[in-house]
């Protein structure tokens, strides 16, 4: 797997983290079953900054800007052809390509970066 | 949706080796059948979610819980510890029973939601009997939360 791609997923899954504990709902549903969130504003930028300094700059310019038009789920997984991010079906000549985690490739329909889950 | 249904054989470690946190969830993660670049980032995706907050809930009980986007449906992994494990648990205490769960970015239903509810009842009703730490086989085991999981049905 492309070693960029690891650094954006494992930055596109805190991100989606850190925007469901956004979620009045999903933060009080964590909170009455005992869980709290206790790192600070300042601790939550330092661990997202150490991954975002791993990425090449053009990708991380790429990231920010699904990201910043989706709030979460920048790198979405192909499953059956098909992109999660936006329920299209990817085209042909997309799902013939061999290893396809071994470069960045993004969906033509919405943008999010492309991890294929097989 | 049952939480017995999630719990096949291979996803119940009697015997956690590991005497700390991290360690732990390693352990566990690594009895997933995935290839290693996929277990790693699954990994750092729990250990991003302990940095936010533990998820040791107190009384002996962790539930770590994460998304990540190399999985495409949910999963549930159980490890207990009879000598426990140092989790930076809210109350201090080791731990000697880790549920947990993985889910893609998007899940169908929520299921990942109401998972982590059911399994912080169950687990709450779990410690009141202490002896869940003397079972040492699979079919004990799920025989146990079969029965909890039913007298929760009739507490509904």
């Amino acid at each position: 797997m492309n070693i960029q791609l690891q650094y954006l997923i494992q930055l596109s899954d805190l991100d989606t983290q850190l925007e469901e504990l956004k979620n009045d709902r999903i933060r009080t549903k964590e909170e009455s079953l005992g869980f709290r969130v206790q790192a600070k504003e300042n601790e939550i930028n330092k661990l997202r900054e150490s991954i975002r300094k791993k990425i090449e700059p053009n990708l991380l310019n790429k990231y920010d800007k699904i990201q910043k038009r989706y709030k979460m789920r920048a790198v979405a997984q192909v499953n059956d052809g098909v992109c999660y991010g936006c329920f299209t079906a990817l085209p042909t000549s997309y799902v013939a390509e061999g290893d396809k985690n071994n470069k960045i490739i993004t969906c033509p329909n919405c943008g999010r970066i492309l991890f294929w889950i097989e | 949706m049952l939480i017995s249904q999630f719990l096949k054989k291979d996803n119940v470690i009697f015997d956690l080796k590991s005497k700390t946190k991290d360690k732990a969830l390693e352990e566990m993660v690594d009895r997933m059948k995935l290839s290693k670049e996929k277990k790693d980032l699954i990994l750092l995706s729990l250990k991003q979610r302990e940095i936010l907050g533990t998820t040791g809930i107190g009384n002996g009980i962790a539930i770590p819980h994460a998304r990540s986007v190399v999985l495409d449906k949910l999963c549930l992994y159980v490890g207990i510890s009879q000598k426990g494990i140092e989790y930076e648990s809210l109350d201090g205490k080791n731990v000697n029973i880790i549920f947990l769960i993985i889910a893609p970015p998007l899940d169908s239903s929520n299921q990942y939601l109401i998972l982590l509810g059911k399994i912080a009842a169950l687990s709450k009703k779990l410690i009141k009997k202490k002896d869940y730490l003397k079972i040492d086989n699979y079919e004990d085991f799920i025989e146990l939360i079969k029965k909890m999981e039913e007298s929760m049905e009739d507490e509904i």
